[in-house]
């Protein structure tokens, strides 16, 4: 056994120590400002993996996801990557977490290329990745950033809101973010009015006056916030409080769930409401939507499974969310890839992944579009959805027009 | 813990060193620093920019800005970058770093060229040096580092922090040493100090301890042996003094007893006039009795006359003064002033002035002689007087009777009887003479007492000197020519008016010539004037016998004459000297005589002149003798 196992391993890379499982690596955050993302992300797909797993898994082999914390920074990001590769000799890499760190790993990817590392659906929708000469070796589900608010910047436009200001995270997500503002706009003749920045990091007890006075100054009719959750209703709650009340627009990496929450709170204990005027882009389904077999599915397993990440990666006790988009993406990720998985004859190897994934064509995964892949396109979905909050609760936009000028 | 100066001083001086040498090191090391920094800080910018630069190119063209950011979000992490930013080809900024937004100075900073440039920049009041560096030689876009200066700023501020630091430790620890060191010197020193104190306070049974072998121990050792010598040293003048000291008491005492035993009265003062010392017989004389009289002003304590005897004595060092005063109970004192000095030294030729002594002489019954004598002698002349001008009279008429009447009446032819005429004749002849010489003597006698008892009558009118010279030599010229001896006179220059009792003067000018006409036998008599100094000076010479030296004191004392003994018939009345002197003396002058035994003998008196007698004239008035005393004349040559 142990002399196969050797042999095997000799074997040019592509093989995986044998036994019956699949592991898969994934770097993400799960702890720091960021964490609930990251936690979010690893229960929604694990709560499907764990019901493969109970139900025979791949061929019998279980899935086992091997998940190292990078806290959102590119370093950690790198490292765990490195140590996933070299150590952990897994499969594939697989949903991690955020732009500056995968955006920094992308060179890793280039680099193992010969071992035929690929990353699989990561929690992102900068460019980088999508564009050459990264994109052969990452596979996305979700649709861009650029695709996302260049959604939000023709409804807003549509409305008559042509004053747009940016409000964003100083790294590659935020980054992506304002670019694909500035190139919507661009399409209109128009310009970014204003933009703030912050820092990576910030909670959302942190004050943003400053940039909200900033932005405040530029006169905007609309503001699109590239953020995560603390920063994110850190913002909204001071854009308020200096009395900006134009609608504010975030992208799907806030953590809808968590923003919400957040600035709920902050209502009750300023008593004034701050969950008004706001609309989300998401890049998957409301979970709401029980038309869709996958969410059915989705809400079934979260609640028979309820996965928590291993004790060892929290740092501190956390109280998961029943329902998020960011789990029901994680969902998504982990049934799309075990559909890859499953199309193997014989144990999953590095090198027929990609003939493998990009020959799958179109698929059903259970919402209401399908996902394709194929040599060319390596982005599943291409579809934007729209949120807003009524009475503390994520509800789909129905219409833009109560925002027209 | 001993406070000393030496420590003191010692501490200074490191204080004074190290803040120099540190404040030098801080401020040359930190612009050092500055200038390292600024330009370690302008390559790193320039590096990254450089870097990010060349790596950008692909991406830029790509249009993917958020590679862009990751790229340039690697480097704003390194230490003393503030931001880095990109601008595409267009000019627009399309990747940063700022939060909250891009301030408006990068906004306004001109667009380099092809080269990377470097330029100051201040944003929101902080420095910074802006690198930028062309992508593709500017054509694709620009990429902007800006590092920190303040971080520099920072960092010199450190580094000069952790220098001044450690100076103030190493400062510490040396004035630690510094202080341990002078106190293991100080310490010593200051017991040596005390130990030399005591001994400069006499108390030699202090002592010292000090162990040490070096140059201080050594100094202790010295200084111990130091003061067991003048302990003895002082042992031994206390001896002496002791014995000094005791032997001067006795001398003292003795001279005390001395003093105070004297028949004499006798005051000291000192050089202001005040009484240092008076024995009882001068309190009795003067009837100081019961009053404190040492240490008061003598103007204070004794009549005017006295006082001013006292004042005089001390303003004419070189003269004996002397005044006849009254006592008590009747007495007359005669009272010699004497200013006392030592003796001459090279700094002082004339010696130190030490005050006055004033010697007072009961001469009550010198003064009772005297006058009882005077008294004697008037009487006894006016008595004499009055019968010598009968006999004197009625010789001269008989004898006039006789030759003329008489005698040619007998013209007997007898031999024998006009002998005994010519005898007869001749005889009264004798008896006139001696009476006329008996006459005069009664005469000189009557002057003299009177000039004594102060009941003369002068004459004070003003005199030519040359007018009393002529009539004296004219009224001698017979006695010249009988003996015949030249008569000269010299008279230098013009001789000014004197004042004076012309028939006194005259009287003295006779007095003089006659005596040495008197004693020279061939020869010549010289009669000089001259006036000096304030005063006539007249003398006149001879070339006669001369006088001997012991003789010379005594000629002016009455009835001395030269010779004196019996065998040679005295000539004069042994009284014109004296009675000269009471002249010139009233006059205000002096009168002294210069005589060689065998060459002659000079004899000079002075009358002051006008504008210097007043002062005299007063004391003169008061019989002070204001001048040579019988005891001091000068002998000298004569001219």
């Amino acid at each position: 056994m142990l002399v196969i196992c050797l042999w095997l391993f000799l074997l040019p890379a592509s093989a995986h120590c044998a036994g019956e499982d699949i592991v898969i690596g994934m770097s993400a955050a799960f702890r720091g400002p960021t964490r609930g993302l990251g936690i979010e992300l690893y229960r929604g797909a694990m709560a499907y993996i764990d019901h493969v797993n109970n139900t025979g898994g791949i061929d019998g082999r279980k899935i086992i996801v091997q998940a190292y914390d990078d806290g959102y920074n590119p370093i950690p990001a790198i490292e765990n990557t490195i140590k996933l590769i070299e150590t952990d000799n897994v499969l594939l890499l697989f949903s991690y977490l955020g732009t500056p760190t995968v955006t920094r790993v992308l060179p890793l990817l280039r680099n193992y290329s010969n071992r035929g590392v690929l990353l699989f659906f990561p929690f992102t929708g900068a460019e980088p990745h999508r564009q050459p000469p990264y994109d052969k070796y990452v596979f996305n589900l979700r649709a861009s950033y650029a695709q996302e608010v260049g959604g939000l910047v023709d409804n807003f436009v549509k409305i008559g809101r042509t004053r747009i200001a940016v409000f964003y995270q100083v790294d590659a997500y935020g980054r992506s973010g304002w670019n694909g503002v500035r190139e919507a706009l661009a399409k209109y003749g128009l310009r970014i009015v204003g933009e703030a920045t912050y820092r990576r990091g910030m909670k959302h007890t942190d004050s943003l006056k400053k940039q909200v006075e900033i932005i405040k100054r530029s006169e905007p009719d609309a503001i699109i916030s590239i953020s995560t959750y603390g920063a994110g209703a850190a913002f909204i709650r001071d854009a308020r409080d200096a009395g900006l009340t134009v609608p504010i627009a975030n992208v799907s990496f806030v953590g809808t769930e968590f923003l919400i929450d957040l600035l709920v709170q902050t209502s009750a204990e300023k008593g004034r409401d701050y969950t008004a005027h706001l609309v989300n882009s998401q890049v998957v389904p409301s979970y709401e939507d029980t038309s869709l077999p996958a969410v059915r599915e989705y809400r079934a397993l979260m609640k028979t499974y309820n996965p928590m990440p291993p004790a060892a990666l929290l740092e501190e006790p956390y109280s998961p969310l029943e329902y998020s988009f960011v789990s029901f993406e994680g969902f998504l990720n982990a049934k799309l890839l075990v559909k890859m998985l499953r199309r193997f004859e014989g144990l999953p190897d590095r090198d027929h992944l990609r003939g493998i994934v990009e020959s799958t064509g179109k698929l059903d995964i259970g919402i209401d579009t399908p996902v394709s892949f194929g040599k060319n396109q390596h982005q599943g979905l291409d579809r934007i959805y729209y949120t807003t909050v009524s009475k503390g609760r994520v509800v789909p936009l129905a219409s833009w027009e109560a925002w027209r000028e | 813990m001993i406070k000393s100066r030496l420590f003191t001083k010692t501490i200074l001086t490191i204080i004074v060193l190290f803040a120099v040498i540190s404040v030098t090191m801080a401020l040359s090391s930190g612009w050092n620093l500055y200038n390292d920094l600024i330009q370690e800080y302008t390559s790193k910018g320039t590096a990254i920019a450089r870097s990010v630069a060349g790596s950008s190119v692909e991406i830029l063209l790509n249009r993917d800005a958020s590679m862009i950011q990751a790229t340039i979000d690697q480097f704003a992490e390194i230490a003393g970058v503030s931001y880095v930013y990109v601008v595409d080809a267009q000019r627009e900024i399309v990747s940063h770093t700022f939060v909250p937004t891009i301030p408006d100075e990068i906004l306004r900073i001109a667009d380099p060229g092809r080269e990377s440039a470097i330029k100051d920049v201040v944003i929101g009041g902080r420095d910074y040096i802006d690198i930028s560096s062309p992508i593709v030689a500017g054509a694709v876009g620009h990429v902007h580092v800006g590092m920190d200066k303040s971080m520099i700023r920072m960092q010199i501020g450190r580094a000069i922090a952790r220098q001044l630091g450690a100076i103030l430790a190493i400062l510490l620890v040396s004035v630690a040493v510094a202080y341990i060191l002078v106190n293991k010197i100080s310490q010593p020193l200051n017991k040596l100090t005390e130990y030399g104190r005591k001994l400069a306070a006499r108390d030699f049974s202090a002592t010292v301890e000090i162990k040490y072998e070096d140059e201080i121990g050594l100094l202790a050792r010295t200084m111990q042996s130091m003061a067991k010598e003048l302990q003895k040293a002082f042992e031994g003048y206390e001896e002496a003094i002791k014995e000094a000291t005791a032997e001067l008491q006795e001398t003292l005492a003795y001279l005390t007893n001395i003093i105070d035993n004297m028949a004499d009265g006798l005051l000291a003062t000192d050089t202001s006039g005040k009484i240092t010392r008076v024995n009882p017989t001068l309190i009795d004389m003067l009837g100081l009795h019961g009053s404190n009289i040492i240490g008061r002003d003598c103007s204070e304590v004794l009549d005017t006359e006295l006082a001013g005897l006292e004042k005089k004595s001390r303003r004419f060092p070189e003269r004996t003064l002397t005044l006849d005063i009254d006592l008590t109970r009747g007495r007359t004192g005669k009272a010699v002033a004497t200013s006392l000095h030592t003796q001459p030294t090279p700094e002082t030729p004339e010696g130190t002035s030490m005050g006055s002594i004033i010697l007072v002489r009961d001469i009550t019954a010198e003064k009772e002689t005297d006058r009882m004598k005077t008294d004697f002698i008037s009487t006894v002349s006016h008595e004499l007087r009055t019968p010598m001008t009968s006999v004197l009279g009625y010789t001269a008429i008989t004898r006039k009777k006789l030759q003329e009447i008489l005698f040619p009446r007998i013209a007997l032819k007898d031999g024998r009887v006009e002998k005994t005429m010519r005898q007869v004749i001749q005889n009264l002849g004798i008896v006139i003479s001696e009476g006329e010489r008996l006459t005069n003597l009664i005469n000189d006698l009557l002057d003299i007492s009177k000039m004594e008892a102060g009941q003369l009558e002068w004459k004070m009118q003003p005199l030519s000197v040359d007018d009393i010279i002529d009539i004296a030599m004219d009224a001698t010229s017979t006695l010249f020519e009988q003996k015949g001896l030249q008569l000269k006179r010299e008279i230098t220059g013009t001789i000014p008016e004197i004042v004076g009792d012309r028939d006194r003067l005259v009287q003295v000018m006779i007095n003089l010539l006659s005596n040495a006409v008197k004693f020279t036998e061939k020869g010549l008599v010289t009669c000089r004037a001259a006036a000096d100094l304030g005063e006539v000076v007249i003398s006149v010479t001879d070339t006669g016998i001369g006088i001997p030296r012991t003789e010379l004191d005594n000629i002016f004392k009455k009835f001395k004459q030269v010779g004196d003994t019996l065998t040679d018939r005295p000539k004069g009345t042994g009284l014109g000297l004296p009675i000269s002197k009471q002249i010139i003396v009233q006059h205000g002058g002096r009168i002294w005589v210069e005589s060689e035994v065998g060459r002659g003998t000079t004899v000079s008196f002075t009358i002051p002149l006008p504008s210097t007698r007043h002062g005299e004239v007063d004391a003169s008035q008061r019989g002070w003798d204001v001048g040579m005393p019988e005891s001091d004349q000068r002998h000298s040559q004569t001219a």
